[in-house]
């Protein structure tokens, strides 16, 4: 019970903030703050979106809420979602247009095994080498991310297209759509999937109840003869896996090719989904729907100002403190 | 070269002192990259104001710690994660500054300093190379020669030994997490002041490399200086090649992330076959 109101109360500490906040920075707040609230409820194309930012943000967190069980950091989400996403639209530019639905899965496949992959190189150097997992995932997503920009900004680049991103996947690849004309498609679907069957495995099942024995205690895990090595790569790999699957569905569902920064901020969106969800894949679900909630606001609210991702980028910054911090219970417990 | 190689590596050597401290302090500061980037828009915000380079380091020095040093007592007093806070003030502070520039100067890009005596890029490179030395020898001398230092070791190798001798842990910890926000408040002053401008997004990766720089550094004091001094021939090394085969800059972009990356696994890889030579 006292996590819950821990939660809400740092909750109220966040929205708190981003109102002085708003108040200090808009010309005009109360319209500001109105429309941040609003706005994703407006019509439908913004509530699809909303959705759709609730999808990816629910992989990202479900996938995140391994890692932390564990007792591991991943700081690499935004270079493994920005690599399965060019995976998968290159491979989705080279397979046949014939193969279909089997080519969607195909795609979605490849781009979850990109993202598994690099994580899992950080969990492979902790366990071999006990390098710090944060600081490599870091690093490596960050020689990645530049990589990637350069691929699609160079030699990957559509000539044609003023944007700066690779080709059109072919109308056969892409999600069916939900909510026409917003984003929305059934990649909210593989979402609450992924988030259900973690949190099955997490809490039902012996490799779930290893991993939390191993996550709130490594001697005691050690005593009871459960494999260090399994449970510090395993991890990596499921959250590492998590975030490509969001980068492919991103490709496939909303932007159908490699936009240069098309990940911006899911990584870290990943890990304040999880902490606000107290590490449980399920409550990854209402995480995701409030931070996406916010996300898209702040789209609504600040459209047209250069601003948006800095104001983001503190509002996320603001949710990840008071989240952690336990504000409510504080006292309690340090009288115990 | 002597020039570019020391540019680039004395402000990742300031912030590594400072990461370092923390390190040893058993608990580490990774918001570096942040409290660097607010250090160079304070001494933007001084320098402007007042055109005076003694206000401006000294006030980009101390914004910074206090900071660092508030996150650090906050997230002890509400038992926090210090990763996870210090991960939100990486993301908090630098939106933050880009904000403030709007909202004070009018602008989200490049803000420069317009004032009549400004010193020139290598005079001020001077200055802050004999600032670190001065950091770098005080650093050393108080860890290895004053009880002060021992008690930051202390607190770092066994907390709860520290604690029934009775002494209090959280305020070394919380003296090194304003110490490594000073330096960083140094290390970011100094890239404002020699470029004569405050860029977005100006300290680019330094802080993270700086904490990079701690492990491959051996976790050894003497180490951060060899693993600064790596960063910045490689960079150098990058920048000639990118001149010379005519690359796109962003290739080069991500070149310092790889090549620490690589440096960690290359030594961690050395350590363990040393390690298993050693076993019977």
């Amino acid at each position: 019970m006292r996590r819950y109101r821990d939660t809400a109360a740092a909750l109220c500490a966040a929205a708190a903030a981003v109102v002085l906040l708003l108040t200090i920075l808009s010309p005009d707040p109360a319209g500001t703050i109105g429309s941040l609230i609003r706005g994703p409820f407006a019509n439908t194309y913004t509530f699809g979106n909303m959705l759709a930012t609730m999808s990816i943000l629910i992989i990202c967190g479900a996938g995140m809420t391994i890692s932390f069980q564990a007792g591991l950091f991943n700081l690499g989400g935004e270079g493994q979602i920005y690599s399965a996403g060019l995976a998968g639209a290159v491979i989705g530019l080279l397979l046949p247009v014939q193969t279909g639905i089997i080519g969607t899965l195909l795609i979605m496949i490849i781009g979850t095994a990109v993202g598994a992959l690099i994580a899992g190189v950080s969990g492979y150097l902790l366990y071999r080498f006990r390098i710090h997992e944060l600081i490599s995932s870091f690093l490596l997503s960050g020689a990645l991310v530049y990589f990637v920009d350069f691929l699609i900004s160079n030699p990957l680049r559509d000539t044609d297209g003023f944007l700066q991103s690779t080709r059109q996947i072919p109308q056969a690849f892409r999600l069916p759509s939900i909510l026409p004309p917003s984003n929305l498609t059934s990649a909210l679907f593989f979402a609450v999937i992924t988030a259900a069957s973690l949190a099955f495995w997490l809490y039902r099942m012996r490799g779930g109840y290893e991993l939390r024995v191993f996550g709130t205690n490594p001697s005691f895990a050690e005593f009871g003869a459960i494999p260090h090595k399994r449970y510090t790569i395993l991890p990596m790999l499921i959250t590492g896996a998590c975030y490509g699957l969001a980068g492919t569905l991103m490709v496939l569902s909303t932007q159908y090719a490699a936009i240069m920064g098309f990940t911006a901020g899911y990584g870290w969106n990943g890990i304040a989904v999880a902490l606000i969800a107290g590490n449980n894949p399920i409550l990854v679900i209402p995480a995701a729907f409030l931070l996406a909630w916010l996300e898209t606001g702040i789209r609504t609210a600040m459209s047209g100002s250069s601003l948006s991702f800095d104001m983001s980028n503190v509002i996320r910054g603001i949710i990840l403190l008071s989240i952690t911090l336990r504000l409510a219970g504080s006292r309690r417990r340090s009288m115990k | 070269m002597t020039y570019s190689i020391l540019a680039y590596g004395i402000p990742i050597l300031l912030a590594a002192i400072g990461g370092y401290l923390t390190d040893i302090s058993g608990k580490m500061n990774i918001a570096l990259e942040g409290l660097i980037m607010v250090g160079a828009f304070t001494a933007y915000g001084v320098m402007a104001a007042t055109s005076s380079y003694l206000l401006a380091f000294t006030a980009a020095a101390l914004v910074p710690a206090l900071i660092s040093a508030g996150y650090e007592t906050l997230t002890t007093v509400y038992h926090g994660n210090i990763f996870v806070t210090g991960l939100a003030v990486n993301l908090l502070l630098p939106g933050l500054t880009a904000l403030l520039s709007v909202r004070i100067y009018a602008s989200s890009g490049v803000l420069s300093l317009q004032t009549d005596h400004m010193l020139s890029s290598v005079t001020l490179l001077q200055i802050i190379t004999v600032i670190t030395l001065i950091v770098f020898v005080t650093a050393y001398g108080i860890l290895h020669q004053t009880k002060a230092g021992l008690l930051l070791r202390a607190a770092g190798l066994n907390r709860r030994a520290f604690e029934i001798r009775g002494g209090s842990p959280d305020a070394v910890q919380r003296t090194a997490f304003a110490l490594s926000g000073l330096l960083c408040g140094l290390s970011g002053a100094y890239l404002t002041l020699s470029l004569h401008a405050f860029v977005p997004n100006i300290s680019s990766g330094k802080g993270w490399l700086a904490l990079a720089a701690i492990y491959l550094g051996d976790r050894r004091l003497s180490g951060l200086v060899y693993a600064a001094l790596f960063f910045s021939v490689a960079e150098y090394a990058a920048n000639r090649a990118q001149g010379l085969f005519d690359m796109p800059a962003s290739l080069f972009l991500g070149f310092p992330f790889l090549i620490t990356f690589l440096g960690l696994f290359v030594k961690a890889m050395f350590r363990s076959r040393r390690n298993d030579h050693k076993k019977p």
